[in-house]
């Protein structure tokens, strides 16, 4: 049996049965979609995550009466700490500049705090807290800190944002994974249903197939190529079209991660693979003896 | 060489020794007729040629090699079965293709040349009267045009041996004709052909054309087995002196009187004579 037969096989399948190609092709779209739903919610998560921990500063707002040198001196302690990632002062002077750059960003007009003194903002401490889990807690813990310093009269420590942040986190992560659930629950039902259908429907053909003497292979291999083919398309569009959906639904925000060329041609390997096991699943082992 | 040589074969059914010690040996272009009462065997030992049975005891050995030991749960290996063409009593099919890809296929599972497989296709047809049927789906065809199918499908190639159960079951007088001339082309081809046939007309028809007769007769005995014995009888020399009978068949009797009755139907049915045992070679 050569590739020869076996393309001809596989393809003289596909001109038969057109409806049953289609149905593996969708089949492994919607899995390969849902997935790439599952995928691109947490890509959004990791990414809101980052972005959180890029944005979250806890700050102390300092007596107007302490010396530069404390001042100074409370940054350099702030920067050692373990869980900060930077510790800076600020002083009152650019902290309007800094609030006036964030109104302007937001769409206000610029010189909304064009009458404000320049020194009716405190002076404080501005510490970025380092990546990694439970940031409205560990922001409390440095606010307490921060708290019973000497001289410093106030601190925000943004717990309410963080807190809601977090939990829209959590929520984002469970989205995923239930994603990632629908995914293989619909993977095994539409998947094994299609196996379980050619399986039945196959039999004879599988007997046909023990009578002529053809084994291994050149048994089910027409039907694996089938299935692969079917799979790698269905697949790899299916993935493209559950990110653009999902990216719609997150209104533009999103989207799936970038992937390596090595990843591009894993995830084409894995379907390829899935293809060909559903078409040696889609054959039943022959009785052999022909009813003797 | 030998197309197919059965040795010492032994072979059981549901827990029954159906026939015990069977010889057989065809050459190429041979041509054996197996005949018998049904339930006598005749489809478990062209089954047991074919290479999907598993004999208790014996050999089978198909164009020169031997099916080796059978695992108790195998059937003869597909290099093996590929020199076979088979015809079982209810042959399996590719139902959604047409008859001629049907043929293609054996021909291509038999290593065919691809190039000359579509016309050697439709002359395999062809020669058993199915060549307007041939780019018919399966699934739109009567049983007895599907029977033509798988018997041009059995004996496209030509494969060493084919293997024919009942071939003419279902066909008409015109087909038994066609059918004639489509075994005496194999046979002129090289291949031998083992048949099993109650079929008294082409019976006849197949032995003015050559073919060896080989009878699975009843003989009711209360001999060493306390069973039923079947004996093999054909114009061949007997079994080398020493040497077990050809075809023997023995029942385990469970149920004496549902036996006794079976015989009794079989001796009505079946004038069956009575042979000496006989080997066959």
């Amino acid at each position: 049996v050569t590739p020869g037969f076996l393309l001809r096989r596989a393809t003289a399948r596909a001109r038969r049965a057109p409806l049953v190609v289609i149905a593996v092709t969708l089949a492994f779209a919607v899995v390969s979609g849902l997935a790439a739903a599952a995928a691109a919610l947490s890509h959004e998560s990791a990414r809101a995550r980052e972005q959180l921990t890029e944005q979250t500063h806890v700050v102390a707002y300092l007596d107007a009466g302490l010396p530069a040198e404390q001042a100074a001196a409370l940054v350099i302690a702030f920067q050692r700490l373990g869980g900060v990632a930077a510790a800076r002062e600020v002083s009152g002077r650019d902290a309007l500049v800094e609030l006036q750059a964030t109104i302007r960003s937001a769409g206000a007009r610029g010189d909304l705090l064009g009458e404000i003194e320049p020194d009716l903002l405190p002076r404080s401490i501005e510490i970025t807290l380092a990546p990694g889990g439970d940031l409205p807690g560990r922001a409390r813990d440095v606010a307490d800190r921060l708290g019973r310093l000497p001289g410093v009269t106030a601190v925000d420590a943004m717990a309410d944002g963080l807190t809601k942040m977090a939990s829209a986190g959590v929520l984002t992560a469970q989205l995923s994974s239930l994603f990632s659930a629908v995914a293989a629950l619909a993977a095994l039902s539409l998947l094994g249903g299609l196996v379980i259908r050619e399986r039945a429907h196959h039999r004879e053909l599988a007997e046909t197939m023990h009578l002529l003497g053809a084994r291994g292979l050149s048994m089910w291999l027409p039907l694996g190529i089938g299935d692969a083919v079917a799979a790698l398309l269905g697949g790899m569009a299916g993935w493209q079209i559950g990110g653009w959906v999902t990216m719609l639904v997150l209104e533009g925000r999103g989207g799936l991660p970038a992937m390596a060329i090595v990843e591009v041609v894993a995830g084409a390997i894995v379907f390829v693979a899935a293809g060909l096991l559903m078409g040696r699943l889609s054959l039943p082992r022959p009785r052999g003896a022909l009813g003797m | 060489m030998v197309s197919v040589r059965l040795a010492g074969l032994t072979l059981e059914r549901g827990g029954q020794t159906i026939i015990r010690h069977a010889h057989l040996t065809l050459g190429p272009g041979e041509l054996v007729v197996v005949t018998g009462p049904r339930g006598a065997g005749k489809s478990l030992l062209l089954a047991a040629a074919a290479g999907l049975v598993v004999p208790r005891e014996g050999t089978i050995e198909v164009a020169g090699r031997s099916l080796g030991v059978l695992r108790a749960s195998s059937t003869a290996s597909a290099s093996i079965r590929r020199h076979i063409g088979y015809l079982p009593s209810d042959p399996p099919f590719s139902r959604e293709e047409s008859a001629a890809d049907n043929v293609m296929l054996a021909l291509a599972v038999r290593g065919f040349p691809a190039d000359r497989a579509a016309a050697a296709a439709e002359k395999a047809l062809a020669d058993v009267g199915a060549a307007g049927i041939a780019n018919r789906l399966i699934l739109a065809l009567s049983p007895s045009e599907r029977r033509l199918v798988a018997i041009a499908r059995a004996l496209c190639g030509p494969p060493a041996i084919a293997i024919l159960d009942e071939p003419t079951a279902g066909l008409g007088h015109g087909d038994l004709e066609r059918l004639t001339v489509a075994f005496s082309n194999a046979r002129a081809s090289g291949a031998a052909l083992l048949c099993a046939s109650n079929d008294g007309g082409f019976i006849d028809v197949l032995t003015k054309t050559g073919a060896r007769q080989v009878r699975l007769a009843d003989q009711t005995l209360a001999g060493a087995h306390g069973g039923l014995r079947v004996v093999a009888d054909d114009d061949t020399p007997v079994t080398p002196p020493g040497e077990v009978a050809g075809f023997e068949r023995v029942e385990q009797r469970g149920d004496r009187q549902s036996d006794q009755r079976d015989n009794d139907e079989r001796a009505t049915n079946l004038d069956l004579p009575v042979h000496p045992a006989r080997g066959v070679s």
